[in-house]
């Protein structure tokens, strides 16, 4: 006997689940469960948001800089300092020294659900915040202005001479210049004469100027994303060019804006139409880009939750299961690699959302993680090959969505990814004491049986969920194991790791999605199945909470997400879709009443 | 007179893991000895899944010399702890077990342990209810949604460090409270005023290293009057802007009250000190080394090093007046198991054949001996007065995210060192359960469930022993205790919330647990 706990992780989804069965007997792995719940197949239209001009979203209020963003930041203005050689390297160093302690982003979700979320969401104040900061200011001061050659690269020739009369004006223009860099617009008077109060009668003096930098690096304008307007309009105010120059940079570099980005605030040219769309194209054909793209689809798709899949080896099942594919400590971080060059091709060669599911491109560089795909790495040169197993589908059939860092396939995770994380179907949480209770299972049933055993129990408060909602969605890929490679048959171990027998897996499965109530028996059914609406929706939901760090309003934002899901539909070109939302109008302005 | 003694440094220590200087504060810690002797200090450290088997966790109470009283509707017990000797350990029980050079007579005498807390609905994978915030809970079951939405609260240990009855005086503080991880602590997103979100206070001291700079600050050449007056000044000065919003300008204030937190920190007079900083990475006494925010995940060895550095910290903290709080989840649980934990033992810990739970306990017992004692055999390494120590001045807590059962928070047991001043008798086991009551009838196991006092009552409780009014924190009108969340459902058991749990026992969740508490 074998004990596998197998969460039942739903409670309160409803269905009627009982009664004859459309099974179909195709595909490999012996039949049908017979799981098909007799519904029958609807026609589908995906959820319609409502666009109402006149609604107005509830915005944040003055947002803080996220960690990734205010490391970016400082490394960028550590770099147009002025420094250069090893007196840049060893400022970059105190940096990167210093913000070790600044608080990691927490992943900020929908409320109420466990998995999912993204770390810009969280907006949370701490402690560690300020004092971090201020740690960083203060000794970034102190280096940047150590020395006389520091000195004079940062400030200018005015701060080292001789001539103490020009000390005033060298700190006053000093603030100017490099103010514009922190402060990511031109300071005002008042500025400069608040940040030179400091000095006293010294004004270029090494500890002085450490205390200006130190001061203005802990302003507001610096860790917060500081957008004025009128809290007596009647609507959202436009924002100026700077703060408008800066949500575009923040957005896709997530990073300060460069030179040409501030000249373009300060000609004007960013607030014309044509200047606008030009800075945004620019801006997205940066590699810059690449890290939001990247953090976007990671979390999206939970790349953070595939676990180092080494952890097991030496345990006897898991040794034999792996066989000679023994997993290394980064195995897990080259399969998300993949996957994220994957949503990098997608979006750079204007292929439409769909490929981002349908996509048989292939990336792995490594042998390791190559070997599981059965084919020889890519060396990153030239267009990248396809997939050589016909089993390999597109997303679902990418190894990091497969991988578990066990002997045993995880069904039901795979089915809520797919649900809640891909599709966006909010479910209601586990029942009390789900995965409390282990079953004795026979040792001669797959994972698939064992799933379904423990969660599609009739008369259970488990199987409205599983059996209609989860389950299926992770059974279509179970002609994986759980490294990602392709199998036919399960094949199952004593508790010695010896080979007890393979046993013929079945994929078949009714996905209830798009309405969908029939079997299907692989991943490419499913996607096309995700396809119909369901998976270009919550594209739609997820870029919208990740580009305006919330949750979405379906009435309020209704006209954004609208405008998301409608060119998703359409086959618009990824990289246009995540266009649209810094071209909309919602992206250009502030509500500050 | 008051002494950081030397013997803590070096007990239980590898001596490349010890502060170099510790005994440059002793001179610092004596000019405080008067003072000290009058303050309380609070730890709790945490574990995650519980589910030990009470014939592995709890100390058995004898068959004579059980204290009994009549409580909320049932017969409450004490008993006297009683070390068991055998091959060189002394045992309470399984878990509590230790060599007996390091369990001695003398710390069993400064322990309690309580048993039979509860929170009287379905509640499990949490990592809030250890401090009273339930909302921090992964939403299982009705119940942990219902918490979600409506039970979220500051926990005690922020409660505590933003009470003036707590800090009647903030000199020489430099943390409120030392906080070891996330997802314990909770505070309003400004604690002073006590407004805006309640939000998670992420870890202030995740490795030694950051918790050393934090309590001994490099002060620099200090040629200069520190810049945090003008910062203040900076973000007052945007605070001005008539076109921000109303909503930004509460961010702003947000912020300032945290740069008032940094200023008063910068501004107060250190009392010790400043020692040698743990090297980075400091090697254990074996081989190899251990990174900060380390993988010494199934290395149990390496991670007790870590901690105990990080209780040498914090009891140098508590020892110069830079602190009297520090809270933390221990993580991951202490074993070299390399599955999945969470799956593979925790939820497997009923399994009949008892393999699960024999590396369960186990894991509590590493950190038992090889963690929490420690703390607190340094904690009464320090004099602080009078023939006092700092341990016996401490209320020093180990609490567990589930009772006897996984996720169940019935006939939850608190671990405890220290006698907070006088608040707390020691040397005693306490059993708040009723045995008239019981919840199902024993499984494979024999595992039974009954019914105890609140965990309402067992936070309220803590927060009274460490002198925090009522008034901060009670509100009679919803229940007494703390936090103010009196929903009730265990209908998932086989009787109702209201048998379990009358009003005989909401009726006093108010009042400070008997037996343990010393009026």
């Amino acid at each position: 006997m074998r004990s596998v706990v197998v969460t039942c992780l739903l409670l309160g989804c409803t269905g009627t689940f009982e009664g004859g069965a459309a099974q179909r007997v195709t595909g490999q792995g012996g039949g049908s469960s017979g799981s098909g719940g007799g519904e029958v197949d609807q026609p589908f239209e995906p959820t319609k948001f409502a666009c109402d001009a006149q609604q107005t979203p509830t915005e944040l209020p003055l947002r803080r800089l996220t960690r990734r963003q205010y490391v970016n930041a400082l490394n960028e203005l550590v770099a147009r300092s002025g420094l250069s050689g090893a007196d840049l390297t060893a400022v970059q160093n105190v940096a990167r020294d210093e913000v070790g302690p600044f608080p990691e982003d927490r992943l900020v979700g929908v409320p109420g659900e466990k998995h999912g979320g993204f770390s810009r969401l969280d907006q949370a104040l701490q402690q560690g915040h300020v004092d971090t900061s201020y740690n960083v200011a203060i000794a970034i001061g102190r280096e940047l202005t150590s020395s006389v050659n520091r000195r004079r690269a940062l400030v200018g020739a005015c701060a080292t001479d001789t001539n103490t009369a020009n000390d005033a004006q060298c700190l006053r223009d000093f603030i100017t210049r490099f103010g514009r860099l922190v402060h990511r617009r031109p300071v005002t008077m008042e500025d400069v004469t608040f940040y030179s109060s400091v000095a006293g009668t010294t004004p270029v003096d090494a500890a002085v100027l450490a205390d200006v930098v130190g001061l203005m690096l802990t302003s507001p304008q610096f860790l917060y994303h500081v957008e004025e307007g009128d809290p007596a309009a009647s609507g959202p105010t436009a924002l100026d060019a700077y703060a408008l120059a800066n949500r575009l940079s923040f957005h896709f570099w997530q990073s300060m804006p460069d030179e040409a980005l501030l000249a373009a605030a300060a000609d004007g040219s960013l607030l014309t139409e044509a200047g606008y769309r030009t800075q945004v194209d620019r801006l997205f054909a940066d590699p810059r880009t690449d890290g939001a793209i990247d953090d976007f689809f990671g979390q999206w798709w939970r790349l953070d939750e595939l676990p180092p899949l080494n952890t097991r080896l030496g345990t006897t099942v898991f040794d034999a299961f792996v066989d000679r594919d023994i997993p290394t400590a980064t195995l897990h971080e080259e399969m998300n690699a993949e996957v994220l060059e994957h949503a990098r091709d997608v979006t750079r060669r204007a292929a439409p959302v769909a490929e981002l599911l349908t996509s048989r491109r292939f990336f792995a560089r490594t042998d390791a993680l190559a070997r599981l795909y059965g084919q020889p790495r890519w060396d990153g040169t030239g267009t990248p090959p396809s997939f050589t197993q016909p089993e390999r589908h597109g997303l679902l059939t990418r190894a990091a969505f497969l991988a578990t860092g066990s002997a045993n396939t995880r069904p039901v995770m795979k089915g809520y990814r797919v649900r809640n994380g891909l599709l966006c179907t909010q479910l209601p949480p586990p029942p009390p004491g789900a995965g409390a209770t282990p079953l004795p299972l026979a040792p001669d049933l797959t994972t698939r049986e064992v799933v379904e055993r423990i969660t599609e129990q009739s008369g259970t408060t488990c199987q409205g969920c599983h059996r209609g909602l989860l389950n299926p969605l992770g059974f279509v890929t179970e002609n994986f194991d759980a490294m990602g490679r392709v199998r036919t048959a399960q094949r199952l171990f004593s508790e010695t790791g010896a080979v007890l027998l393979d046993k013929p897996v079945s994929t078949i499965a009714p996905p209830n999605v798009a309405g969908h109530y029939s079997d299907i028996d692989d991943a490419a059914e499913l996607q096309e199945l995700m396809l119909k609406g369901e998976f270009q929706t919550c594209f739609a939901r997820q870029y919208f909470r990740y580009t305006f760090q919330r949750m979405e309003d379906d009435v309020k934002d209704a006209c954004l997400l609208d405008s998301l899901q409608q060119d998703a539909l359409a086959g618009k070109p990824v990289a246009d879709v995540l266009k649209t939302v810094a071209l909309a109008p919602g992206f250009k302005r502030r509500d500050v009443r | 007179m008051s002494q950081l003694s030397r013997r803590w440094v070096l007990k239980g220590l590898g001596a490349t893991v010890a502060i170099p200087a510790l005994p440059s504060l002793l001179k610092a810690s004596d000019a405080q000895a008067q003072g000290m002797v009058e303050q309380r200090y609070f730890v709790n450290l945490g574990t995650h899944h519980g589910a030990a088997w009470e014939r592995f966790m709890v100390p058995t109470a004898p068959a004579t010399g059980v204290t009994r009283q009549m409580y909320g509707g049932r017969e409450i017990r004490s008993f006297p702890l009683t070390r068991a000797l055998a091959g060189g350990n002394a045992s309470l029980s399984p878990v509590l077990t230790a060599p007996e050079a390091r369990f001695t007579e003398t710390l069993k005498n400064k322990m309690w342990v309580a048993r039979g807390l509860d929170v009287p609905w379905y509640f499990g994978h949490h990592t809030g209810g250890h401090l009273g915030n339930f909302a921090r809970n992964d939403g299982n079951g009705g119940d942990g949604t219902t918490a979600q939405m409506n039970a979220i609260r500051p926990t005690i240990d922020q409660l505590m460090a933003w009470s003036p009855s707590f800090y009647t005086d903030l000199t020489g503080v430099r943390e409120r409270v030392i906080v070891l991880s996330g997802r314990m602590s909770y505070a309003w997103q400004n604690p002073d005023t006590r407004s805006g979100a309640i939000q998670e206070i992420t870890a202030t001291a995740d490795s030694p290293q950051n918790l050393f700079r934090r309590l001994f600050p490099s002060t620099g050449n200090q040629q200069r009057a520190p810049i945090v007056d003008k910062v203040l000044e900076n973000y007052r000065r945007l605070r001005t802007n008539t076109r921000l919003s109303r909503a930004d300008r509460d961010r702003l204030d947000d912020h300032i009250q945290r740069v008032s937190e940094l200023q008063r920190r910068i501004n107060t007079m250190a009392t010790c000190t400043t020692p040698a900083a743990p090297p980075a990475p400091y090697a254990t006494a074996g081989a190899g080394a251990v990174v900060y925010n380390a993988p010494y995940a199934q290395n149990p060895v390496e991670q007790a090093a870590w901690y105990r550095v990080m209780n040498d910290l914090i009891v140098a903290a508590f020892a110069c007046g830079m602190s009297r709080i520090a809270v933390g989840l221990i993580n991951p649980n202490l074993s070299t198991y390399a599955g999945d934990w969470h799956q593979d033992v925790a939820h497997q810990a009923d399994a009949v054949d008892g393999m699960r739970q024999d590396v369960l306990w186990r894991s509590y017992n590493a950190f038992f001996k090889d963690i929490f004692l420690d703390l607190a055999a340094k904690l009464d390494g320090v004099t602080v007065g009078t023939g006092k120590t700092l341990l016996d001045q401490s209320m020093v807590c180990w609490t567990q995210e589930c009772g006897q059962r996984t996720h169940d928070y019935r006939d939850a047991a608190v671990v405890g060192f220290g006698g907070a001043g006088g608040r707390l008798a020691t040397g005693i086991g306490v059993d708040y359960r009723n045995m008239n009551l019981r919840f199902e009838g024993a499984n494979e196991m024999n595992i039974i469930t009954r019914p105890g006092l609140l965990w309402h009552q067992w936070l309220g409780t803590v927060l009274q022993t460490m002198g925090v009014p009522k008034n901060e924190w009670e509100k009679p009108a919803v229940n007494g205790g703390y936090p103010d969340y009196n929903y009730m459902n265990v209908q998932w058991q086989s009787i109702n919330a209201a048998t379990a749990y009358p009003q005989q026992v909401w009726g006093v969740a108010g009042e400070r647990l008997p037996l343990l508490s010393i009026a």
